[in-house]
């Protein structure tokens, strides 16, 4: 309020001192020799304050369209890479799920039931028990083992197997006992791979296992 | 400043107000005299009146605003706030992925992969193609069109018949699973298709090896209740909080109705923490290998069930651990699956295998050695029971190689006598029989044996030769592996590591090991054992040369059994559990093998079996073959 006080004074002692444009003032009071002087010096500031405030206009006005299209670019940037962003997620996730789904294929077909029956499908039949061949340091061998040629056996019991080891079984093993040298596999094949096995211990081992059984008159009081 | 003051003052409306215009410069005088020109030609309405009661209506409003603002922001700010927050707030779970399981290799046995259930509201379906709107549209299908066109697509992208999907669809339920677990990118497929269809997030469980290591492994499925994949059978089931993980969580608001997130609203997060991996000791090929000629032997030889458990001689891990009956994880519920794991929770009578305790007592008390020659009479009494042996002889003389070689019962029994039972039963329990291995598989049975208080006379002729008293194919392998091992028995793990989310690889801490015997008498045992295996003339042969393999001297012991007649309550005279448990190379020894038969109708032996998988242990574990000629020693000197 003060400050309002003592600044109204100091303003109108420089409207005195200073004409001011503004102020109506001097317009009234002046006398007619001074009058074509003041409106010259008026049009003169007017002029030159127009042809100031034009260039400014013309920025603000250049800088508000410079805005406008920035912002709508970038917009429109934002849009389509958002687009774009979406598309390389659809591509990501496409991607992790065909790597999760080769994951499991891979697994499935490297699993020893699958391992078996892809190799039962292609003729092959299990090695066996292999004979050792032994170099001695003096040069000499010795075989260990008793080698034989591997043969097929029956495909092997299995109650349940995963689906990729299921199909074509059959047919393949089939395959498979021609293949070796036309020794045919009699049925069970399974007890003829048995008996082979038993080779290595001569005669049969029937009354060893009887020596297994303890006293059987007395049943035990537990 | 003097022009705005004069356009300030120009509404009358103050001036009769009756406010002084103060400080104010007078303003130049025109209005009044406007004003009393307009009053004569104006009818009695005061406008004045109006503004005055205008104002106060106003300030009324404005109160009551005040007042509702106050209420608002003020008294009932909390609960609003709270109530809109959970409005917006969602409180989405992010889930953990499930651990693998994986065998010693790295080979996986179980793991997990995200898929998507086919979930559908067939109420709704109905009512929104039985709206009249979309009944006048020319050729738009009925709901049960519309209903059988989805389950034939849905059939055509997943490859499923479209019969149960359209049974589905057509039960007048509100909320239908069309299909379980359905790959992701054909649940996205259908669900473009036809947008009645939504997908619900599952994790499916993937056991690329099937039915091996099944009865070991386990089972686990998607839980309704918990949202969550659960084990239930085996280790999946055991181990199923170091699997799970811990679901994490995040607080953020959605749009109300539907899941859309609003971006940058994520108040708190948690993440997830996967769920560890389990690494087994198991060796899948070997695994595989072993059931298989498991299986093929137990249905050989007739017998009703086997099993079969594979231990490293020198820590005591289980390298595979086989039943004959298993079942397809991804079905359990399949008929005639055998879901349980008999290695560990069904204990047997193990007959003469259980001669070990009564031979490394002696050993180890220094009453006997090997060469000792007994004179074993046809039979022997036993309190009130008389025991003989399963072949019938007079009076014969037997080393104690041959008592143990050729199983004489008589013999055992005379052994027993001078180790006494106390000896015996401290051995029985240092071998670990009658206690749990602590092994991490779930149901584990630790067997039973009579307490050494309630021994009856009867009791000490029974229990040496493995009658009375009982033990799991494990225990037995474990028994076995102490003299392996050098007399030290390490109780048998089959979790050998953790692997964290980070990588980080955490190994199961080892048991202790229990000291059963002294290094002298597990060496001597394993010479003893190697008389079992061995092939010579009459008397000179073991009763189970068949389990013996060129190239690797196999010290194990056969065992036969008698079943109890649940009828009679007496020992059968026709049913048996057949046994055998051994390790090669029988000096070395780096694999110890326990076999377990039951009822088969010959009562063969399950030493063939022995040399089955020994022969492809030593193939698979590339054991060095030995050249030394095969061991002879007497049995039976005349």
């Amino acid at each position: 309020m003060s400050t309002a006080t003592l600044t109204g004074p100091r303003t109108s002692g420089r409207t005195d001192t200073r004409p001011d444009p503004r102020t109506p003032a001097p317009a009234r009071r002046g006398t007619a020799p001074r009058r074509p002087a003041a409106t010259t010096r008026r049009d003169a500031t007017t002029e030159a304050r127009a042809s100031g405030t034009a260039p400014f206009v013309l920025l603000i006005m250049v800088l508000l369209t410079g805005g406008l299209v920035a912002t709508l670019w970038l917009s429109t940037a934002a849009a389509a890479d958002s687009y774009r962003l979406d598309e390389a997620r659809q591509v990501a996730r496409d991607l992790s799920e065909q790597s999760e789904r080769l994951h499991r294929d891979v697994e499935a077909a490297q699993s020893a039931p699958a391992l078996a029956a892809a190799a039962r499908a292609q003729g092959m039949v299990p090695a066996g028990e292999p004979a050792v061949l032994l170099v001695h340091p003096d040069g000499s061998s010795q075989v260990i083992g008793d080698p034989r040629p591997a043969q097929a056996v029956a495909p092997p019991v299995t109650p349940t197997l995963p689906a990729p080891a299921t199909p074509a079984d059959p047919a393949q093993v089939n395959g498979a006992q021609a293949a070796t040298d036309g020794q045919q596999a009699p049925p069970p094949a399974g007890a003829a791979a048995a008996e082979d096995q038993l080779v290595a211990v001569p005669d049969d081992g029937r009354p060893a296992q009887d020596a297994d059984r303890p006293d059987s008159t007395d049943p035990a009081g537990t | 400043m003097p022009r705005s003051a004069a356009t300030l003052s120009r509404p009358p409306a103050r001036a009769p107000g009756g406010r002084a215009p103060g400080g104010r410069r007078p303003a130049p005088p025109p209005p009044p005299p406007r004003r009393p020109a307009r009053r004569p030609a104006a009818r009695p309405p005061d406008p004045r009146r109006r503004l005055r009661i205008g104002r106060v209506l106003l300030v009324a409003v404005l109160l009551l605003c005040t007042l509702k603002l106050v209420e608002v922001q003020g008294i009932r700010a909390g609960d609003l706030s709270a109530d809109a927050a959970r409005q917006r707030t969602t409180r989405q779970v992010v889930p953990a992925e499930r651990g693998s399981i994986l065998d010693r290799y790295g080979t996986p046995l179980a793991f997990s992969v995200e898929a998507k259930a086919l979930v559908a509201n067939p109420r709704r379906i109905t009512a929104d193609w039985n709206e009249p709107a979309v009944r006048s549209q020319p050729g738009s299908p009925t709901a049960d069109q519309r209903k059988s066109a989805i389950a034939l697509g849905m059939g055509r992208i997943l490859g499923t018949d479209p019969g149960p999907i359209f049974q589905a669809l057509t039960s007048d339920r509100s909320y239908v699973v069309l299909a379980p677990l359905v790959d992701p990118g054909a649940a996205r497929q259908v669900r473009e298709a036809f947008p009645e269809i939504a997908e619900e997030d599952r994790e499916s469980r993937q056991y690329p090896a099937g039915d091996v290591a099944a009865t070991v492994v386990g089972s686990a499925a998607w839980n309704m209740d918990r949202q969550k994949i659960r084990g239930s059978i085996g280790l999946e089931s055991a181990l199923d909080t170091t699997l799970a993980g811990t679901d994490g969580f995040r607080v953020v608001d959605t749009a109300e109705g539907s899941d859309a997130v609003i971006p940058g609203t994520t108040r708190a997060e948690q993440p997830a923490q996967a769920g560890r991996d389990v690494v087994l000791s198991l060796d899948t090929d070997l695994q595989y290998a072993v059931e298989q000629r498991l299986r093929d032997y137990t249905a050989r030889v007739g017998a009703r069930t086997g099993s079969a458990v594979v231990l490293d001689a020198h820590t005591g891990q289980v390298l595979s651990m086989a039943n004959s009956g298993s079942f397809n994880p991804a079905a359990p519920g399949t008929p005639g699956s055998q879901l349980s794991n008999p290695s560990v929770t069904s204990p047997f009578e193990p007959g003469s295998v259980n001669k070990i305790v009564t031979m490394a007592a002696a050993v180890e008390a220094g009453v006997v050695r090997p060469e000792d020659v007994l004179t074993v009479p046809g039979s022997i009494r036993f309190a009130d029971r008389t025991i003989s042996d399963a072949w019938s002889h007079g009076t014969i003389h037997l080393t104690l190689n041959g008592v143990l070689g050729r199983s004489s019962n008589v013999g055992t029994l005379m052994t027993a006598q001078r180790v006494g039972p106390d000896r015996f039963a401290s051995m029985l329990e240092a071998l670990g029989i009658g206690t749990r291995t602590g092994i991490e598989l779930p149901g584990e049975s630790p067997g039973s044996v009579p307490a050494r208080e309630d021994w009856s006379g009867s009791t000490f002729g029974n229990l040496p030769i493995g009658q009375g008293l009982s033990m799991t194919t494990l225990q037995m392998a474990s028994m076995y592996q102490a003299v392996a091992n050098d007399g030290v028995r390490v109780p048998p793990r089959i979790v050998e590591a953790e692997v964290g989310a980070d990588g980080v690889r955490t190994p199961s801490p080892a048991p202790p090991g229990v000291r059963a015997m002294s290094p002298q008498t597990a060496h001597t045992m394993r010479d003893m054992l190697q008389s079992v295996t061995q092939d010579g003339h009459g008397g000179d042969r073991g009763t189970g040369p068949a389990a013996a393999m060129p190239g690797y001297p196999v010290a194990g012991k056969t065992g036969t059994a008698q079943q109890v007649d649940p009828g009679c309550g007496c020992y059968s005279q026709s049913n048996y559990w057949i046994t055998f448990a051994g390790m090669f190379p029988a000096q070395d020894p780096r694999y110890v093998v326990a076999l377990m038969l039951d009822r088969p109708p010959g009562g063969d032996s399950a030493a063939p079996l022995f040399h089955d998988i020994g022969a492809y242990l030593a193939q698979h574990g590339n054991v060095p073959v030995s050249t030394a000629p095969p061991r002879h020693v007497p049995l039976t000197l005349p």
